[in-house]
C-alpha cells in the first residue's frame, strides 16, 4: 500500500508534465489545463511527502524532469532543419567593442564586491539568522544550521542584488546597507 | 496586471547573467564535469582496483580482528586520530580500512589484504570539491562557484520573459543560433530543481568552514568543534593514555540485535588506543535523505547514545541530508544515472552559454577566434584530460602524479589554443583526440 503511494506520485508527476504539454501545444496556451498541470505537480509532491518525506519529494521531483527531458528529446527530433526564427543579438557588454575601454580597474572592483566583500557580509547575516532563531526558542542545533543555510542565501540575493546595479556608488550603498545588518548582528552575538 | 518583469529588469538580469556565467564558466563547466562523473565514485574504485577482495557482509568478529592488525602495523608510529572501517555495501563490497596515514583492504576473515589503490577515483573527487587545491581553499573556491550557479539560476528565469510561452519549444537543428539558445534555456527551466538542489547544497558544504568559522568566533570562543557538535554530535574528551583496541565486535553485535533496521555502513574510531577512545557506528536508514544515524559506544562496545540526526531536531536532519541530496546516492543505480543524466545537462548548460555569447559577438561583426578557441579546449579539453589520466593510471600504476598531469595538460591545450586559434580544425582535433581516448579507457582496463 505505501509503495503504491510513491508509485502514484511518481505517476502523477510524469502525467503533470505532459498535461502542461498538452496545455502549451494549444493555438493558445489552456489557463485550465494549466492549472491542472501545475496542481498535479503539487499534488505529486505532497503524496510523495506524506509517503516519506523530502527522500519520496526528490524522488518524485526525478520523475517530473525525467518526462520534461523526454517531451523535450520528442521536440528536439521533430524541430524543422531549415532557419525559422530571428535570433537575439543583444549586447551583454562584457567586453568592449570598437574603441570601447576594457575599463579592467572597474571590473576587479566589481568582481572583489562579489567574491570577498559580499561573502564576508553574508557571513555576518548568517551569524544574525543564529542569533534571531535562538531568540525565537529554537534548538542550537537549528539555530547552527540555520547559520549555515543562510550564508550562501545572502550571498547568492547580495551577489544579484549588486550586479542588477549599474554604478559603484548604488553598489556600495547596498554593501553598506548590508554591512551595518550583518555588523550589528555580529556585535549584538559577541556581547549576548 | 502582469507578473512579467519589466524591460529594463530582463536586460539588466540577461547581463548580469552574462557577466557571472562568463567570468565563472569554465571553473563552473569543470566542476559539473567532475560532479557528473564522481556520482559512479564507488563504481570506479571497483574498476580501478579490480583484485582487492569483495563480499556481500563481514562477521563483527572479522572486523575487530582486522581492526587490531591495522592498529598492530602502525605501532611505532604516532598514534592515529581517527580509524574508519568502510564496511560492504551494495554498490562498493568491500571491506576498507582507512587511518591518518594508509588504507588497506581487508579479506572476509579480518586478515589485511593489501593496500587500497585508488588514486584516479580520489583525484576525480578532490578535483571536483577543490580544483586540487589546499583543502580549505578549495573547498570555499568551490562552494562559492556554488553561489554563483544559484545567482545564475535567479538572473536566468528573471532575464527569462518567455518562460511559459517558450516552454517546450526546442528548434534543436537551427544552426543561428536560436537552437543553441533554445538547447541552453529549455534545459536550465526543465532541470532547475535539480539545479537549485546540487548548487545550495554543494555551495553549503563548500563555505561552511568560513560560515563555521565566523559563527565559532562571536559564540564559542573560536572553538570549530562547537558549531557542528550540535547537529552532529561531540568528539570524545581526549586521554592520551594508551589502551587496547576497543571493541568493535561488541559495538556490532548490539546494532544487529537492536537496529536491524539500520544498515551499518562505517565504523569510526575517534583516538583509538587511547584511554579517551569511542565507537561511532553509522547506521544508513532506508528511504531518508539523511546519509544516516550516528550509534555512539564506548570502548567497551557498551551503547551509550544517538546523534539524533534520523529523529532528532528540524535542523540535524537538514544538515544530515545535505550530502546525500548533492550526492545523489539515496535511491541507489536508478537515482545515479538520473544523477548523471542530469548532471552532463547542467554540464551542457554551462558549456552553451559561452557558446551563445560568442554567436551573439559573431553575428555584430565581432570575431573571437582566439576566445572561441579557448573556450573549446575547456569544452573539450576537459574530459580528454580526465580520460587521459584515467588510462595513465591503468598503464604506470597509482604514483602517477594524475592531477599535475591534468593541470599541466590543460594549461598546455588552452596555450595551443591561444597561438593555433586562427588555424582551423582545432575543435575537430579535440574531440577526436576525445573519442579516441574514452576508446582507450575500456582497453586500457583490459590489458592492466
Amino acid at each position: 500500500m505505501a509503495d503504491m503511494l510513491l508509485a502514484g506520485a511518481a505517476a502523477a508527476s510524469i502525467v503533470a508534465i505532459g498535461v502542461l504539454r498538452l496545455a502549451w501545444s494549444r493555438p493558445r496556451r489552456s489557463t485550465a489545463l494549466n492549472n491542472v498541470g501545475w496542481a498535479m505537480l503539487l499534488a505529486a509532491s505532497i503524496i510523495a511527502g506524506v509517503h516519506s518525506g523530502a527522500w519520496g519529494i526528490s524522488i518524485a521531483a526525478i520523475f517530473a524532469m525525467a518526462a520534461a527531458l523526454l517531451w523535450l528529446a520528442h521536440a528536439a527530433l521533430l524541430s524543422p532543419s531549415s532557419p525559422g526564427a530571428k535570433v537575439s543579438n543583444r549586447r551583454v557588454r562584457m567586453l568592449p567593442e570598437g574603441s570601447e575601454p576594457l575599463q579592467l580597474g572597474r571590473r576587479l572592483v566589481t568582481f572583489l564586491m562579489i567574491a570577498v566583500a559580499a561573502a564576508l557580509i553574508s557571513t555576518a547575516v548568517a551569524i544574525g539568522v543564529r542569533a534571531l532563531v535562538l531568540l525565537v526558542g529554537a534548538a542550537e542545533a537549528d539555530a547552527n544550521v540555520a547559520a549555515l543555510a543562510a550564508m550562501p542565501l545572502a550571498w547568492t540575493v547580495l551577489s544579484y542584488v549588486l550586479l542588477m546595479k549599474e554604478a559603484h556608488a548604488a553598489q556600495g550603498r547596498v554593501l553598506l546597507t548590508w554591512a551595518v545588518a550583518g555588523g550589528a548582528a555580529c556585535i549584538l552575538e559577541l556581547i549576548a | 496586471m502582469s507578473l512579467a518583469p519589466e524591460n529594463t529588469t530582463v536586460k539588466r538580469a540577461l547581463s548580469v547573467h552574462a557577466a557571472i556565467g562568463l567570468v565563472a564558466g569554465a571553473l563552473l563547466y569543470l566542476v559539473s564535469l567532475t560532479g557528473a562523473i564522481a556520482v559512479f565514485y564507488q563504481e570506479w574504485q571497483r574498476i580501478e582496483q579490480r583484485d582487492a577482495p569483495e563480499m556481500s557482509a563481514i562477521e563483527p568478529a572479522a572486523v575487530q580482528r582486522a581492526v587490531e592488525a591495522v592498529m598492530a602495523s602502525e605501532k611505532g608510529k604516532p598514534l592515529t586520530t581517527h580509524l574508519y572501517v568502510h564496511l560492504p555495501v551494495e554498490p562498493l563490497p568491500r571491506t576498507t580500512i582507512t587511518t591518518d596515514t594508509q588504507a588497506v583492504h581487508v579479506d572476509r576473515s579480518g586478515r589485511i589484504a593489501g593496500p587500497e589503490e585508488i588514486a584516479w577515483s580520489d583525484y576525480l573527487v578532490q578535483l571536483h570539491y577543490t580544483l586540487n587545491l589546499p583543502a580549505v581553499v578549495g573547498l570555499t573556491i568551490v562552494g562559492g562557484l556554488g553561489v554563483m550557479m544559484l545567482a545564475l539560476a535567479l538572473s536566468g528565469v528573471v532575464a527569462h520573459p518567455r518562460i511559459f510561452r517558450d516552454a517546450f519549444r526546442l528548434r534543436a537543428r537551427d544552426r543561428g543560433g536560436v537552437g543553441l539558445a533554445d538547447w541552453h534555456n529549455r534545459l536550465s527551466v526543465w532541470t532547475l530543481p535539480f539545479t537549485l538542489a546540487i548548487a545550495f547544497t554543494g555551495a553549503l558544504i563548500g563555505v561552511a568552514y568560513v560560515t563555521a568559522f565566523g559563527v565559532a568566533s562571536t559564540s564559542y570562543g573560536g572553538d570549530l568543534e562547537a558549531v557542528y557538535a550540535p547537529i552532529f554530535g561531540a568528539e570524545g574528551k581526549p586521554d592520551k593514555t594508551p589502551a587496547p583496541a576497543p571493541n568493535v565486535a561488541a559495538a556490532l553485535d548490539y546494532m544487529r540485535a537492536h537496529h536491524k533496521d539500520a544498515d551499518v555502513t562505517y565504523v569510526t574510531l575517534h583516538d583509538p588506543g587511547t584511554a579517551g577512545q569511542h565507537i561511532q557506528i553509522l547506521g544508513e536508514h532506508k528511504r531518508r535523505l539523511i546519509f544516516g544515524e550516528y550509534y555512539t559506544f564506548d570502548a567497551s562496545g557498551r551503547f551509550h547514545e544517538i546523534a539524533g540526526l534520523a529523529n532528532g531536531t528540524l535542523g540535524q536532519q537538514a544538515a544530515a541530508s545535505n550530502y546525500r541530496l548533492h550526492f545523489g546516492n539515496f535511491g541507489g543505480l536508478p537515482v545515479k544515472a538520473a544523477y548523471f543524466i542530469l548532471g552532463l545537462v547542467l554540464t551542457g548548460i554551462c558549456a552553451t552559454g559561452t557558446y551563445i555569447w560568442l554567436g551573439k559577438r559573431e553575428r555584430r561583426g565581432i570575431e573571437e577566434p582566439r576566445l572561441r578557441a579557448l573556450w573549446d579546449a575547456v569544452v573539450w579539453g576537459s574530459p580528454l584530460m580526465l580520460a587521459v589520466t584515467f588510462v595513465l593510471r591503468q598503464a604506470s600504476g597509482n604514483d602517477t602524479p594524475l592531477a599535475s598531469v591534468f593541470w599541466i595538460g590543460m594549461a598546455a591545450l588552452l596555450g595551443a589554443a591561444w597561438f593555433a586559434a586562427k588555424r582551423r580544425g582545432l575543435e575537430r582535433a579535440l574531440k577526436s583526440a576525445l573519442l579516441v581516448s574514452l576508446v582507450a579507457m575500456p582497453l586500457a582496463i583490459w590489458l592492466a
